[in-house]
C-alpha cells in the first residue's frame, strides 16, 4: 500500500491541501480529479516524496516515506510527468535507459529490459529514433516506457517481491483519443501485474472508465473518496467542479454498464453585460 | 542508426575515447615540433634520449626551448583545454541547455576578477605574502571569484525552485557585466603596468606557462575531471528535468553542487593562469554530441579530450601564423569557434534538435 | 699549458669580433640606443614600438608588449637580447635567462638617470663603453641647451597631455605618466594631481584650463586633426581651445626617453613657447 494520511499544505495564507487521505492499493487504479488549482499536482508531489507536507504522513509498503533512501524509493515508485522537454538529441533508448538509473543492473540486462518495455508500449517501430523528432504523443509514450523500465524487475534488496507504484500526472493531456485509450489501457494492465496506480486525470469520463477508486478534490478539500461505483454521483461531480461564477450541471448516463458523464447545457447568464443605454447587449 | 541491442555500447564509448586520445597524442607531438624555433622530430627524440640518460646531455638551446618553454606550455594547454571542454559539457548538462558555457554563467569573469584582486590589492598590501604564495593565491581567489559569480547567477535565475534558462542567461550576462565593471574599476586605479595586463585577461595567454603552474594545474584539473566524470549518469537523468531526475533516484542537489564547485575550480584555475579563453566550453560539447551521442558518459570525457585537442590546435596556429610574433589565443578560439557555432546553430535548427 | 694560453688569447681576441652579430631588441628606447651606438645593422628583429629608424619595422617583428614570446626571440638566433622591463611579461625574462642567451634587462623609467643607465648598460653589452660615454655627453650638452632656453623664457604654459585612440578612448596623462617630458620642455603639466593615466573628464578639463593640449601624432589623426580635437566637449572652453593651441608630436620620440630626448624636448619647447620660436636661428624642417 501507498498510504497518505491527513496531508496538509499551506503556502502563506493559502491552503493548498487540507487533510487529504488516500490509499493506493496494488492492483487498483486510483484517479484524482478536480478543477484547476484544486491541489492535485501538489498532492501527487507530496505522495511521490518530492515535496514535504506540513503534517500528516505517508507510508509506502508499511514504511514511512522519509525512511527510504532515494535510490531504494526510486525502485518502488515512479512518476510520469505531465510533459518533459529534452534539449539534447537523445535517442528513444537513451531516454528509457535513464529509468534504469537507480538499478545496479548490467548494460546487457538494461538493454533487455528496454527492449521488453518498448514492446509493451509499442515503441519498436521507433528504435534508434531521436526523441526530439517524435510527436507529443509518441514522446509521452517514451516517457511511459521509461517509468515502467524504472519499476521493472527491481533487484535492490528484494524489491521484486514488493508492490510498486506508478504516479501519473495528467498523462493524457497531449494525447489524442486513441493514444489516450492505449496509455490508460496499458496502465490498467500494469495494475493487473500488482502495480499500484495513481493518475491525475482531467477527463472525468476517462477517470470513471479506467479507475477503480476516485478522489474528488476541491480547493484542497476532499469532496469524496472511494470506489468509482459508489462515489461518482451527480452531486459530487457538480460540487467538485462548480465555482461561484459558473454552476456546473451534469447528467449521468449508464450505458451497457459504463458510466458516462455529460455536462448539461443550461441557460446561463450573459457573460457580457454592457451599458444598455450606449451599446447593444447580446443574450 | 544503431540498433537497440548494442551490448557494444560501452565498447563503442571506449573506442571513441581511444580514437580521441590518439588524436590528442598526435596533436601533442605535432605541437612539439611546431613553433618559431625550428625543432624537428629527431631533436625531440634526442632530447628525450638525453633526459633518459641514453644520449649524452648537451644542455643546448633546443633542449632548453623544448623542456622549459614548449613542453610546459603544451601540458598547460592540454590541461586548460580539458578543463574548459569538460566544464562546458557538465554545465550544459546541469542547466539542460546546449547554449551554456562557463563564460555565459559568469564563472570566467568572476574568476578574472578574483585573480585581478590578488594582483592589485594583495600584492600591494602584502607583498611578501604575495611573492611566496603567488602561484597558489591566484587560482584560489579565482576559484572563489568564479564561485561567487556562479552563485549570484544561480540565485538570480531561480524562480519557484526551478532554474529558468532565460533568466540564467540574462543573469549570467548581468553578473559578467558586473564583474567587467569591477575589473574596469580596478584597471582604472592600476598603473600602466597593470593596465596592459587587461588584455591578458580578456584575450587569454598561454605563454606564461611554467612547470610551477603546471604542478598546480594538474591536481586541480585532475580532481575536477575525476569528480565530474563521476556524475555523468546523474547528468543524463537531469536532462529530463530536476524533478524527473529526483524521481529516478538522483541526489539532485548534491550533483548540482558537485558540478558547480568543480566547474568553478577547473575554470577558475584556468582563468587565473591564462586569462579568459572563450568558445572551447561551448563548441566542443556540441561537436561531440552531434558527432557521437548525447550520453554524458561519453560527452564528458570526450569533451575533455576534445577541448585539449582544440586548444592545442589553436595554440599551434597562434604560435605560427604571425611568427616570430604571437596572436592572443582568445582571438584564435573565437575565429574558429564563432563561425563553427553559427554553422552548428543552423544545422541543428534544420534537424529540429534545438 | 702554452697551447691553452694561446687558445685563450685567440678566444679573447676573437670574442669582440664574433660577438654582437645578431641583436634582438624589445623596446623603442633600446632600439634607438643600439642604433645611436652604430649597431643598427646588427639588429635582426625588434618589437612593434621600435619605429625609429624607419627601416626597423621592415625586420621580422617579435610582437608587442605581452604578446612578445620567448620562442620568437630565440628563433632569430640572437647573441644579444635587450629587453625593457615592465614592457615585456615577467615570464619572458625568466625563459630567456634560462636559455643562456646573453640578455640585458633595462628599466623603462622616464628620467634622465634612467636614460643614462640604459645607455651605460647597452654600450657595455656591446663592448662600446666609449661610444656610450660620448653619446651621454652629447645628450647632456643638448639637454643643457634646452635647459638654457627654458631658463631664458619666462613662460611656463600649462600643457595637457592626451593619449587618444579615437574619440571614444581618451586618457589624460598626469604626473609620472608618459608625458613627463612636459617639464623638461619648460612647461607644466596641467593636471599634476592626477597620477598616471586617467580617462578624460570634461569638467576636470575645463577646470585645468590648459594653454596647450598635446597629442601623439597618431592620436590627433585618430580624432580628425585639430578640428576634430576642438570638438571634444570642454576643449572650446579652455585657453588651448580658444586659441587653437592644439599640438602634436611623434609619440615614440616624445615618450621613450631615448637618444632623441633632447630633440623631443626642444621640439616641445618651441611648440609651447612660440615667442622663442620666432627668435630661432635654426628653423627646423617641417
Amino acid at each position: 500500500m501507498l498510504r497518505a494520511t491527513d496531508i496538509s499544505r499551506t503556502i502563506g495564507q493559502k491552503t493548498i491541501l487540507n487533510r487529504c487521505s488516500l490509499t493506493i492499493t496494488p492492483g487498483r487504479f486510483t484517479a484524482v480529479v478536480g478543477a484547476n488549482g484544486a491541489g492535485k499536482s501538489t498532492l501527487l508531489r507530496i505522495i511521490s516524496g518530492e515535496n514535504q507536507s506540513d503534517n500528516g504522513h505517508i507510508h509506502l509498503n508499511g514504511k514511512p516515506l522519509e525512511d527510504f533512501p532515494n535510490r531504494e524509493l526510486s525502485q518502488l515508485r515512479a512518476v510520469l510527468p505531465q510533459q518533459t522537454t529534452v534539449n539534447f538529441p537523445f535517442t528513444v533508448e537513451q531516454v528509457i535507459e535513464i529509468g534504469r538509473y537507480a538499478h545496479r543492473t548490467s548494460d546487457q540486462e538494461n538493454q533487455q529490459i528496454i527492449n521488453e518495455v518498448m514492446q509493451l508500449t509499442g515503441l519498436i517501430p521507433f528504435q534508434g529514433r531521436a526523441y526530439q523528432t517524435l510527436s507529443g504523443g509518441e514522446q509521452q509514450r517514451v516517457q511511459m516506457a521509461r517509468v515502467i523500465a524504472q519499476l521493472w524487475g527491481g533487484t535492490y534488496r528484494g524489491a521484486l517481491s514488493q508492490p510498486r507504484y506508478l504516479l501519473l500526472d495528467e498523462p493524457t493531456s497531449s494525447l489524442d483519443l486513441a493514444q489516450q485509450q492505449r496509455l490508460l489501457g496499458l496502465a490498467q494492465d500494469l495494475c493487473s501485474r500488482s502495480f499500484g496506480l495513481l493518475a491525475i486525470l482531467h477527463d472525468l469520463n476517462l477517470a470513471v472508465q479506467y479507475a477503480d477508486d476516485i478522489l474528488f478534490l476541491k480547493q484542497g478539500e476532499t469532496v469524496a473518496y472511494g470506489a468509482v461505483e459508489e462515489d461518482v454521483t451527480k452531486e459530487v461531480i457538480e460540487e467538485t467542479f462548480s465555482h461561484p461564477e459558473q454552476r456546473l450541471a451534469v447528467r449521468l448516463i449508464r450505458d451497457q454498464g459504463q458510466l458516462i458523464i455529460v455536462p448539461q447545457v443550461s441557460t446561463r447568464k450573459s457573460f457580457i453585460t454592457l451599458n444598455e443605454n450606449r451599446y447593444e447587449s447580446h443574450s | 542508426m544503431p540498433s537497440v541491442l548494442t551490448v557494444r555500447k560501452s565498447n563503442s564509448r571506449t573506442l571513441t575515447l581511444s580514437l580521441l586520445s590518439v588524436l590528442l597524442i598526435g596533436l601533442l607531438l605535432s605541437s612539439l615540433v611546431v613553433g618559431a624555433v625550428s625543432i624537428g622530430l629527431t631533436d625531440v627524440l634526442r632530447v628525450a634520449g638525453q633526459k633518459l640518460g641514453i644520449v649524452a646531455d648537451t644542455q643546448d638551446t633546443t633542449q632548453i626551448v623544448l623542456l622549459s618553454i614548449r613542453l610546459p606550455r603544451l601540458i598547460f594547454t592540454v590541461l586548460i583545454g580539458a578543463a574548459l571542454g569538460l566544464s562546458g559539457a557538465a554545465l550544459q548538462g546541469l542547466f539542460r541547455n546546449p547554449l551554456v558555457e562557463p563564460g555565459i554563467i559568469g564563472i570566467s569573469s568572476g574568476a578574472a576578477l578574483g585573480a585581478i584582486f590578488v594582483i592589485m590589492f594583495v600584492s600591494s598590501q602584502f607583498p611578501e605574502l604575495a611573492e611566496r604564495f603567488q602561484s597558489w593565491l591566484l587560482p584560489l581567489f579565482a576559484f572563489f571569484g568564479g564561485l561567487a559569480a556562479t552563485y549570484l547567477t544561480l540565485q538570480l535565475s531561480q524562480a519557484e525552485g526551478r532554474t529558468h534558462i532565460t533568466y540564467l542567461i540574462l543573469a549570467g550576462v548581468a553578473v559578467a557585466a558586473l564583474a567587467g565593471a569591477a575589473i574596469g574599476l580596478a584597471v582604472f586605479y592600476a598603473d600602466d603596468n597593470q593596465l596592459r595586463a587587461y588584455t591578458f585577461w580578456t584575450l587569454g595567454d598561454l605563454s606564461a606557462a611554467t612547470w610551477d603552474k603546471v604542478s598546480i594545474l594538474t591536481p586541480l584539473v585532475g580532481l575536477a575531471i575525476v569528480g565530474l566524470l563521476a556524475v555523468a549518469r546523474p547528468l543524463n537523468a537531469i536532462a529530463l528535468g530536476e524533478a524527473e531526475a529526483f524521481h529516478s533516484g538522483v541526489a539532485v542537489e548534491r550533483v548540482k553542487l558537485t558540478v558547480v564547485l568543480l566547474s568553478a575550480l577547473a575554470v577558475g584555475v584556468s582563468v587565473a593562469f591564462s586569462g579568459i579563453i572563450g568558445f572551447v566550453g561551448l563548441v566542443v560539447p556540441h561537436i561531440v554530441r552531434i558527432a557521437f551521442t548525447s550520453d554524458q558518459r561519453l560527452v564528458l570525457p570526450a569533451s575533455a579530450l576534445g577541448g585539449a585537442c582544440l586548444l592545442l590546435l589553436a595554440d599551434m596556429l597562434a604560435r605560427t601564423v604571425v611568427a616570430p610574433a604571437e596572436l592572443p589565443i582568445g582571438v584564435i578560439t573565437a575565429t574558429i569557434g564563432a563561425p563553427f557555432f553559427i554553422y552548428l546553430l543552423k544545422s541543428t535548427q534544420k534537424r529540429r534538435l534545438i | 699549458m702554452k697551447k691553452n694560453v694561446i687558445y685563450l688569447l685567440i678566444t679573447i681576441i676573437s670574442l669582440p669580433l664574433a660577438a654582437q652579430q645578431r641583436i634582438v631588441t624589445a623596446g623603442s628606447s633600446s632600439s634607438e640606443i643600439v642604433c645611436a651606438l652604430g649597431y643598427c645593422d646588427k639588429i635582426v628583429a625588434t618589437d612593434r614600438t621600435s619605429v625609429y629608424p624607419e627601416h626597423l619595422q621592415g625586420l621580422p617583428s617579435i610582437g608587442y608588449r605581452n604578446s612578445i614570446g620567448a620562442e620568437g626571440i630565440i628563433s632569430q638566433n640572437p647573441d644579444l637580447v635587450i629587453l625593457e622591463e615592465e614592457y615585456v611579461k615577467d615570464a619572458l625574462v625568466d625563459q630567456l635567462l634560462s636559455t643562456g642567451i646573453p640578455t640585458e634587462i633595462v628599466a623603462q623609467d622616464r628620467s634622465w638617470e634612467s636614460t643614462r643607465t640604459r645607455i651605460d648598460v647597452i654600450s657595455e653589452a656591446l663592448d662600446e663603453e666609449d661610444a656610450g660615454r660620448e653619446l651621454i655627453t652629447k645628450l647632456e650638452q643638448e639637454l643643457a641647451e634646452v635647459k638654457k632656453l627654458v631658463e631664458e623664457s619666462d613662460s611656463r604654459p600649462k600643457v595637457l597631455g592626451v593619449y587618444a585612440r579615437g574619440a571614444g578612448s581618451m586618457q589624460v596623462g598626469g604626473s609620472n605618466s608618459a608625458f613627463s617630458i612636459i617639464e623638461l620642455a619648460g612647461a607644466q603639466n596641467a593636471v599634476p594631481e592626477i597620477e598616471g593615466f586617467k580617462p578624460l573628464n570634461t569638467e576636470s578639463l575645463i577646470k585645468a584650463n590648459p594653454d596647450y593640449i598635446l597629442f601623439f601624432n597618431s592620436g590627433l589623426a585618430s580624432l580628425g586633426g585639430i578640428d576634430g580635437a576642438l570638438e571634444i566637449p570642454g576643449v572650446a572652453q579652455t585657453t588651448a581651445g580658444k586659441q587653437r593651441q592644439i599640438i602634436a608630436m611623434d609619440g615614440v620620440k616624445m615618450t621613450n626617453w631615448g637618444p632623441r630626448l633632447a630633440e623631443a624636448a626642444l621640439e616641445l619647447f618651441y611648440l609651447t613657447h612660440p615667442e622663442a620660436h620666432a627668435q630661432r636661428t635654426d628653423r627646423p624642417e617641417k
